[in-house]
């Protein structure tokens, strides 16, 4: 039997590659997600010491009492060393007059940081400098936007200090590319000269711990966090282990794993749906081969396990192709990583086996299950009824596709679990590809219903009608080219309706009327200065809000408990580390502009009870829904609240808004500073602005024209600029897209495969047709006129059928991601021009060779 | 000669092949008047086929000259010959040769359409050619809802419905068992008597070939 096999494997090599080739694609985008996913978890994990600079970090917004310094005086006596550092953010400027003042990321260490990893400086070991004077080290980026070099003197908070030298590298730290503000190092001597360090200050206290050689430095790290946390038991303190830090880019990769998981088994799901198709055409043509096999003495089981080793076979050359592939496209993405962005990650990615073997089984199993009911149904026709011509097709398998489909829902949503550990998305991707599935489906059928009531208009010339018929009248060969281009094409055009989406939005964050900075720590006393700055300097009424800072002490009688990560899915996860963190809680007795009321009420002024109005996205993240009774800790006092509204906030408005909003009464009196926000830009003065404003400079001069007052009069509260945060964003973003829109154009050109494939099947019909029309008198004009009137027939039913589903799935994506849809119908028509000209190009070209087949010979064939 | 619908003049065929040309025709004149009927019979491999082929322009001749009403049909490019099959020729095949996707009644329009034929008039003829064989109940029905005797006189039906001066027919009852083929030759026949085109038929059958007024014998290529 393996011998038959292996014969005709052989003979039909051309086809089965076919086969296997529309799955190898889906494959080898999973397996280079895996790979490359790998590659970067692993680069976070191996550079999780070097980002940290320690093994284990204690951290906490207030200054640490005597409790830690005793747990800590525990560990260094057992061979650990530990170092504190300082951190917060504040304003930067050059020396002079001329010196704009800009945000930056302070770290103020001591002698001997960083314990793990290295700080490199140009010139070398500037670092060592930090401790002899009234220096600093500025990062590249600070260094630049100051104009400073060695030897240049900056301002920081009340201190003038001296730039040893430029941090030229940074262990870990090239891996995450975003940062709003560039880093300065100082002595830690120095914070408090610096006058930034009072009450209200966004500090970050930290306390560095290296722990003494282990040979599992990993699980030594996490034994030594959970006893501290065990022992402080501290609800303001964070103990986090080397391999827990990070979390930012550890969520951005679990986000970057949903994504790329999605589409890539969108690409894989169509090429499963291409080979499905392809297996069934193959089957149907070797009805007659299995029937000479039986009348020769094969068995229905043998007839059964010949066909499934073929149809494995094709799963298994699938796999081995999708991981190969896979290989190389990962190690390209690395290499484009590294080079595009500087990226600090692996040279080349090494061929996982666990990648490998998850790209051959899938395959394997996804070849099995799209043929199993086909092979039965060819194992199960009688011989004799081929043989006299009665059967010339496998009967259809009603069972065996409802079945397929059932299995195949569950399937993707345990898949897409598994791999992002989130119910909620694995929910999400299964209802939106069974929908969209189900929609393009219905969709396909009606364009080709539509099609052959063209095909019937009176007066079409000749070769229309026939091309019209051509197209209609064989669903089971159009069908399937039809849905995955139309698949393709509405994957690829719901993302750029996205990102169109996106782009707009962002670009509404940035419009003239529009806040585009923030003021952060503004200190009570010094609220009615700053607000008077932002007043002389800016245009119209600046925005400002208290804010409180607070941790959620109980939800419904119960104190938020922190449980191991491991054991959480992505919602979990997301859920605990909302909950857990700090609150900034602000207190107002009516909606601000950039709020609409959802559900529940909102208070009036003078309000005593204590009341509480979530930010709807919040509440749906953290679990939290009317009439929650929760408990604040705000700075040592209870404060409870019962959740009685829920409100949806355009974050876009550029203005202070809070996730949490109490009565005033309630926390008027907490301690608090206010953040705010202004416009100062101004791109339509000339008309509308008085003499007053005339006198002022424009745009960034004016700007930093306020920075310098600012600085001046509070040297403590720090400007951050949203319009540079959105440029990174938007950055970011744009790599994001154009990425996920190259796999969207795979996922088209398996459309295309599967034109070409369905023509290459179905190229014997094709060619005997064409070789009677040509015997009854037909030129090659009609030949050529009919196809092309097919393939561009289904150009335009892919066009229509792309533009309904790029509308409905990027409707669908933007809801997910929390976009306004904004929908883009020249731009979308431009993106799918190529669906209206591609099938046609691919069309006549894989039908060439029937135009210029002999017909004589190709009707003798026939016979 | 120049009575001659269909005029062969010495035509050769070879093929290529890997010990050398295959000659499978060897100088073979004979000529179809018009109405005559021809019975071309012969043994496996003798050319019967090949020599059909020519007759319709499938094919061209390797030397020798075809001539149709005394015309010489070699300097026709292949939509030249296309044209002129379409106007001249009906053929029916072995297998009935039908287009899969489309009706009886859509496959019998072909030739009509193919002609340049108004709609109303041609479905009118091919309903009718369609009926006198006997298929007015299957004009919508697609080729594989037939039996192997249907599709058979379809592609005959085909082959008449534009009235063509010659039919060649390659062992159209062939693939036949024994009555539906004697059914299937009593309807070409009938058809042929009806329309007064002249009949080439290959057949392996002597008591078909008998059925037609003259018959050529090919052997090894040759005629006998």
């Amino acid at each position: 039997m393996t011998r038959l096999a292996a014969r005709l494997i052989r003979r039909r090599w051309a086809r089965l590659l076919f086969l296997s080739a529309c799955l190898a694609a889906g494959s080898a985008f999973l397996a280079a997600g895996d790979i490359l996913l790998a590659a970067l978890g692993g680069a976070v994990a191996s550079r999780a010491r070097d980002i940290l600079g320690a093994d284990l970090e204690l951290s906490s917004a207030r200054p640490f009492g005597p409790a830690v310094d005793a747990a800590l005086a525990g560990l260094t006596a057992g061979g650990a060393r530990a170092t504190s550092v300082t951190a917060f953010s504040t304003m930067l400027s050059a020396e002079g007059p001329a010196g704009v003042p800009r945000l930056a990321s302070v770290r103020a260490v001591e002698p001997g940081y960083p314990l793990r990893g290295t700080v490199d400086t140009e010139p070398p070991g500037a670092i060592a400098r930090l401790f002899t004077g009234d220096a600093c080290l500025l990062d590249a980026a600070a260094a630049r936007q100051h104009g400073a070099k060695p030897g240049s003197r900056v301002r920081l908070g009340a201190l003038t200090l001296t730039v040893a030298g430029v941090v030229t590298r940074e262990s870990g730290r090239t891996l995450n590319r975003f940062q709003l503000a560039p880093r300065v190092y100082m002595a830690r001597a120095l914070v408090e000269r610096s006058g930034l360090a009072r009450f209200g200050a966004r500090i970050k206290h930290e306390r560095l711990i290296a722990l003494p050689p282990s040979r599992e430095p990993e699980s030594a790290a996490r034994a030594a966090a959970a006893g501290l946390e065990a022992r402080l038991a501290d609800p303001y303190l964070s103990v986090t282990a080397f391999s827990d830090a990070e979390p930012t880019t550890r969520q951005a990769l679990g986000r970057l794993t949903n994504y790329f998981t999605m589409v890539s088994l969108v690409t894989f799901l169509l090429g499963a749906g291409a080979m499905a198709s392809g297996l069934a055409a193959f089957l149907d043509e070797e009805l007659e081969t299995a029937a000479v096999l039986r009348c020769l003495g094969l068995t229905g089981p043998q007839t059964r396990s010949l066909y499934r080793t073929l149809c494995l076979f094709v799963g298994l050359q699938a796999g081995v192709l999708g991981a190969l592939g896979g290989w190389a496209l990962a190690a390209a993405a690395l290499a484009f990583l590294r080079r595009g962005f500087g990226l600090e990650l692996p040279a080349s990615a090494g061929l996982d086996p666990r990648a490998a073997a998850e790209a051959v089984l899938l395959a394997a199993a996804c070849a099995w299950a799209v043929s199993e009911a086909k092979v039965r149904a060819l194992a199960g026709v009688p011989p004799l009824e081929v043989l006299r011509e009665r059967a010339e097709r496998l009967p259809p398998t009603p069972r065996g596709t409802a079945a397929l489909l059932a299995a195949a829902a569950a399937a993707v949503y345990a898949y897409v679990l598994w791999k992002t550990s989130s119910a909620d998305t694995a929910r999400w991707f299964t209802a939106a590809v069974t929908g969209t599935s189900a929609a393009l489906t219905l969709g396909c059928l009606a364009s080709l219903r539509a099609v052959a009531a063209a095909a019937r208009r009176p007066g079409l010339p000749l070769a229309v009608r026939l091309g019209l018929i051509s197209l209609a009248r064989r669903p089971a060969r159009s069908l399937p080219f039809l849905f995955t281009l139309a698949a393709g094409f509405g994957l690829l055009g719901a993302l750029d309706l996205v990102r169109h989406s996106l782009a707009k939005e962002l670009a509404a964050g940035r419009a003239a009327e529009r806040p585009e900075l923030f003021l952060v720590d503004v200190q009570r006393a010094q609220l009615d200065a700053v607000r008077g700055l932002a007043r002389r300097w800016g245009r119209g009424e600046p925005a400002f809000a208290p804010l409180i800072r607070a941790r959620l002490a109980a939800v419904n009688g119960v104190a938020p408990a922190r449980r191991p990560v491991d054991g959480l899915g992505q919602e979990g996860r997301a859920r605990q580390r909302m909950l857990l963190r700090e609150f900034n809680l602000t207190y107002a007795d009516a909606l601000n502009p950039s709020e609409t009321l959802r559900a529940g009420a909102f208070w009036g002024p003078g309000e005593q009870a204590g009341l509480a109005s979530l930010e709807e996205g919040f509440a749906k993240r953290t679990g939290l829904k009317l009439g929650d009774r929760l408990v604040f800790d705000v700075q040592g006092r209870p404060v409870s609240a019962v959740v009685a509204s829920l409100r949806a906030v355009d974050w876009l408005a550029m203005r202070p808004n809070f996730f949490v909003v109490l009565p005033t009464a309630v926390l008027e009196k907490a301690p608090q500073h206010h953040i705010g926000s202004l416009t100062v830009r101004d791109p339509v003065r000339s008309a509308a602005s008085t003499a007053s404003e005339a006198a002022l400079p424009r745009d960034s001069a004016r700007s930093d024209a306020f920075r310098r007052a600012l600085a001046e009069a509070a040297p403590n509260v720090s400007v951050i600029d949203a319009g540079e945060a959105l440029d990174q964003v938007s950055e970011v973003l744009a790599v994001l897209l154009a990425a996920l829109k190259g796999l969207a154009w795979f996922c088209v050109a398996v459309g295309l495969l599967v034109l070409a494939g369905a023509l290459a099947l179905g190229s014997r019909e094709r060619r005997a047709d064409a070789a009677l029309l040509r015997a009854l008198g037909a030129g090659t004009r009609l030949l050529v006129g009919a196809d092309s009137t097919a393939f561009a027939a289904a150009g335009l039913s892919t066009f229509v059928l792309g533009a309904g589903a790029a509308y409905g799935l990027g409707a669908l994506l933007a809801a997910r991601l929390d976009v306004a849809f904004a929908p883009d119908a020249p731009g979308l028509a431009a993106l799918l021009a190529s669906a209206l000209l591609l099938p046609p190009a691919v069309g006549l070209g894989a039908s060439a060779p029937a135009y210029r087949a002999a017909p004589l010979e190709t009707l003798r064939r026939e016979e | 000669m120049s009575d001659a619908l269909l005029a062969l003049e010495s035509v050769e065929k070879s093929y290529p092949a890997p010990g050398g040309a295959l000659r499978v025709l060897h100088g073979v004149s004979l000529s179809v008047g018009a109405g005559q009927s021809l019975a071309v019979v012969g043994p496996s491999g003798s050319g019967k086929s090949t020599l059909l082929g020519l007759m319709a322009g499938l094919e061209r001749p390797s030397a020798g000259r075809l001539r149709w009403r005394g015309r010489d049909l070699s300097p026709l490019s292949e939509d030249g010959l296309a044209s002129w099959r379409r106007e001249s020729v009906g053929f029916v095949f072995q297998s009935h040769r039908l287009v899969s996707v489309l009706s009886a009644l859509e496959n019998v329009l072909l030739p009509l359409e193919l002609a340049g034929v108004a709609p109303g008039e041609a479905r009118e003829r091919a309903a009718a050619v369609l009926s006198a064989l006997g298929l007015a109940a299957r004009l919508d029905h697609r080729p594989s809802q037939l039996s192997g005797g249907e599709q058979q006189r379809v592609a005959i039906a085909r082959a008449y419905v534009h009235a063509p001066p010659l039919i060649l027919a390659d062992e159209p009852t062939g693939a036949l068992d024994a009555d539906t083929a004697s059914a299937v030759l009593d309807s070409l026949l009938r058809l042929n008597a009806e329309k007064g085109s002249a009949l080439v038929l290959v057949t392996h059958n002597s008591e078909a070939a008998g059925r037609l007024s003259r018959r050529v014998t090919l052997s090894g290529g040759r005629v006998a």
